[in-house]
């Protein structure tokens, strides 16, 4: 630097300046010979640069991270969802829009969607892209199908008839709403082979769905995100789903025949009149199985007495048809034996429905066959503290509804389809073979109880809300369960678990309409 | 922003330019290959600077993420009056910018007041607490050399940080490293001026006997010469 200051440090600073600006090449030609020059002539100018240059050329020392093997993937990922994201606001925007005008709001939907998953399928390499994508929508997927549309949603949590003070839903899962695919490719590679398996079938289910019904539950997904009160919004659809999945088939569909306002007031009413005494009651283990024997011993040593009240109601018609409840124990081959099962489980069908009438009849006492006695055995095979929550429920006919309430679930017909199920298929030629040498009599209770052991349930899911029946396309799988509930986790079991014990939405479904769109 | 015309044809001439138009106006396939192309091309440009910036390699490729995000959500904003590269590490600057000031608004917990700098620990006090006492024995091996390089790195302030990696790396001119950091160019002549210093400072007497700074020798930006540095030698 010619250009000479009075400060010595001024002088360093303004001579570092020139001598990094020529070796960055930021000097005119001119300005560059006159460094050279000087560098010949002046031993510290010419050291200053060596040391400059050299020391630049250490930095190529630094390392050059290799970015991770699949950094390319999930940032593409990320971006595709993004992108997705803001296609979905737009597309849960549009609703509010309809209001203003419906014509723009079908061309904006349909637009913002598809570019949302265009731009999905486009960006993301990954063939579970699709999958991690709806991956929220289809762990709701029930409860979607449950409350219908956001319209009604938005009219629960408008006039919200749940008590505040009543028993709490379960918890629900509040996840972030901006997680990435990583996040979510993770939390898939945590889940179980059975889990999996549940997400794959509901997402065939889903994938099956006409266009309108996938866009439709697309977006009552993304209103529901894009609300200011999504985790009150997904708190109370639980809150409603654990209710509606308790209800006799006959209140769910009224339910889903309603528009939001008068279901609202439907279900406020149901509420007031404690159409659903007892629905706090989570059963525990004990109180099932004990509820579970209590069922098998009462139909099997009231047969003779409940198949006589049938037939006089029946107006002395006879006994029902399906054959004797103990039928020949000396079965023949493995198709008699199963033929004989299936009579079987049809007539214990019939009886415990008769039981469930007879405990829910408003008059119990123009149905004896249930006494005091009975009633006290029922009881005591309940743990203390379902007894006690039983118990608090005054008159004794509310406890019989309750307890019918319970049974209900005992009637499922997709229990025994999937107790022949199991005995058919699952379990082995020598299990089969010992089963079929007992009396026919203790073959169904072992049968159960094996049945039981491999994960399949006891048959008794009362008061589980993921035991769902009868949704809006038709009726699903008993003992299904959700596949990201992380908080019920369910041990693999032993033997394989029959088809049944998972969740399970008919194909059949695909062609319904949504309701209240 | 207005771009001349002429300027517009020029940089449409760059590839990444192109890739970026083809993001912006193509079709949704063609957007998103032109984008992967974009993130291939770039990423681990972007990963290392923004390594030598916040000193973190996962936390360098979530920002990388976040900066190949806001590239693609700014694509309708995108004019092409710069280099493609220009415009990419003006975003990433910002958002390491911010990330370090987030960093710096949260301490880490597990620090002594006495140890820590901006970033942490002072990286060189670090380097001649790890080397005392082994420094005669020690091997001047090139991963050690590696390890003085980025703490001496790590030691630069963040701006003389930011303007050394996109001249070295990115062979920047100061007027494009201007652009990037919003500064003048000669504001960008000053910052690499001092960084150099900074780095000859202690770079050059590691290079000629191996010696490390002192750890309770408080380095200044503007010292030239070796006294931030021991006398030990690597014999």
């Amino acid at each position: 630097m010619e250009t000479i200051s009075h400060d010595p440090q001024d002088d360093d600073s303004e001579i570092s300046e020139e001598l990094v600006a020529y070796l960055d090449g930021e000097l005119s030609v001119e300005h560059s010979r006159r460094v050279e020059e000087r560098a010949a002539v002046q031993p510290d100018t010419r050291r200053m640069l060596e040391e400059f240059d050299r020391t630049w050329h250490m930095l190529d020392e630094l390392e050059t991270p290799a970015t991770g093997e699949d950094f390319t993937r999930t940032t593409l990922e990320m971006v595709a969802l993004a992108a997705a994201n803001d296609a979905a606001k737009l597309n849960a925007e549009v609703p509010r829009a309809r209001r203003r005008a419906r014509l723009w709001t079908v061309a904006g939907l349909t637009a913002a969607a598809v570019a949302g998953f265009f731009l999905v399928a486009a960006f993301a390499p990954d063939p579970n892209a699709q999958l991690l994508h709806d991956l929220r929508l289809l762990e709701n997927y029930d409860q979607y199908r449950d409350i219908g549309s956001i319209e009604f949603l938005r009219a629960l949590s408008a006039d919200n008839p749940f008590p505040k003070d009543g028993a709490a839903a379960a918890p629900v899962p509040i996840y972030n709403a901006a997680e990435t695919f990583a996040q979510r490719r993770k939390l898939v590679e945590a889940m179980t082979p059975e889990q999996r398996d549940d997400l794959v079938k509901v997402e065939g289910t889903f994938r099956g769905l006409s266009d309108a019904e996938r866009q439709h539950w697309r977006e009552l997904h993304a209103a529901i995100e894009s609300d200011p009160e999504r985790d009150k919004l997904l708190t109370l659809m639980n809150r409603y789903d654990e209710w509606f999945v308790a209800q006799p088939l006959t209140v769910q569909s009224e339910q889903q025949q309603l528009k939001p306002a008068p279901r609202v007031a439907a279900l406020k009413k149901a509420l007031e009149k404690g159409a659903i005494a007892g629905a706090e009651i989570r059963l525990d283990e004990k109180s099932r199985l004990g509820l579970a024997r209590w069922v098998d011993r009462y139909t099997t040593e009231h047969e003779a007495a409940i198949l006589q009240e049938m037939a006089r109601a029946r107006g002395g018609m006879g006994r029902p048809q399906g054959g004797p409840l103990h039928p020949n124990p000396n079965a023949g081959t493995e198709g008699e034996a199963a033929a004989t099962l299936a009579k079987l489980q049809r007539k214990r069908q019939i009886v415990r429905e008769w039981l469930r009438h007879s405990l829910q009849s408003d008059n119990a006492a123009q149905h004896p066959v249930i006494s005091k006695e009975e009633m006290d055995s029922l009881r005591a095979s309940l743990s203390s503290d379902v007894r006690a929550k039983l118990e608090s429920h005054k008159p004794e006919e509310q406890q019989r509804r309750i307890i019918a309430g319970w049974l209900r679930e005992t009637l499922s017909p997709e229990f025994d389809e999937q107790l022949a199920e199991f005995f058919a298929t699952t379990i082995n030629k020598e299990a089969r073979d010992r089963l079929m040498a007992l009396p026919i009599d203790e073959m169904y209770p072992e049968l159960r109880r094996m049945y039981r052991q491999s994960g399949g349930g006891d048959g008794l899911r009362f008061g589980d809300q993921r035991n769902r029946r009868g949704g809006r396309f038709g009726p699903r799988g008993s003992g299904g369960r959700r596949f990201m509930d992380n908080q019920t986790p369910r041990e693999p079991s032993a033997t394989p678990e029959p088809s049944g014990g998972k969740e399970s939405v008919p194909q059949g479904s695909a062609g319904a309409k949504p309701a209240e769109k | 922003v207005a771009v001349s015309e002429s300027s517009a044809r020029r940089y449409a001439l760059d590839p990444d330019v192109r890739l970026m138009l083809e993001v912006r106006d193509g079709s949704a396939t063609s957007s998103a290959a032109a984008f992967e192309e974009l993130v291939v091309r770039y990423q681990v440009r972007l990963v290392r600077l923004l390594h030598n910036l916040v000193g973190n390699r996962e936390s360098a490729e979530e920002l990388a993420q976040e900066v190949f995000l806001r590239v693609y959500r700014s694509r309708q904003q995108y004019v092409p009056g710069a280099k493609f590269g220009t415009w990419l590490f003006t975003i990433a600057s910002n958002v390491a910018c911010n990330a370090l000031r987030d960093r710096n608004r949260r301490p880490e917990v597990n620090m002594t007041g006495s140890e820590s700098g901006p970033l942490g620990v002072r990286p060189m006090d670090r380097l001649a607490r790890d080397a005392s006492g082994a420094m005669p024995e020690r091997l001047l091996d090139k991963a050690e050399l590696r390890e003085v390089v980025r703490m001496a790195m790590e030691d630069l302030q963040p701006r003389q940080r930011t303007a050394v990696l996109l001249n070295k790396f990115e062979g920047m001119s100061y007027a494009d490293i201007a652009r990037v950091m919003d500064v003048s160019t000669q504001a960008v002549k000053s910052l690499l001026s001092r960084a150099r210093q900074h780095l000859r400072q202690i770079l050059g007497p590691y290079l000629e006997n191996g010696a490390f700074p002192h750890a309770d020798k408080e380095l200044s930006d503007s010292t030239i010469g070796s006294g931030g540095f021991s006398t030990a030698s690597t014999d």
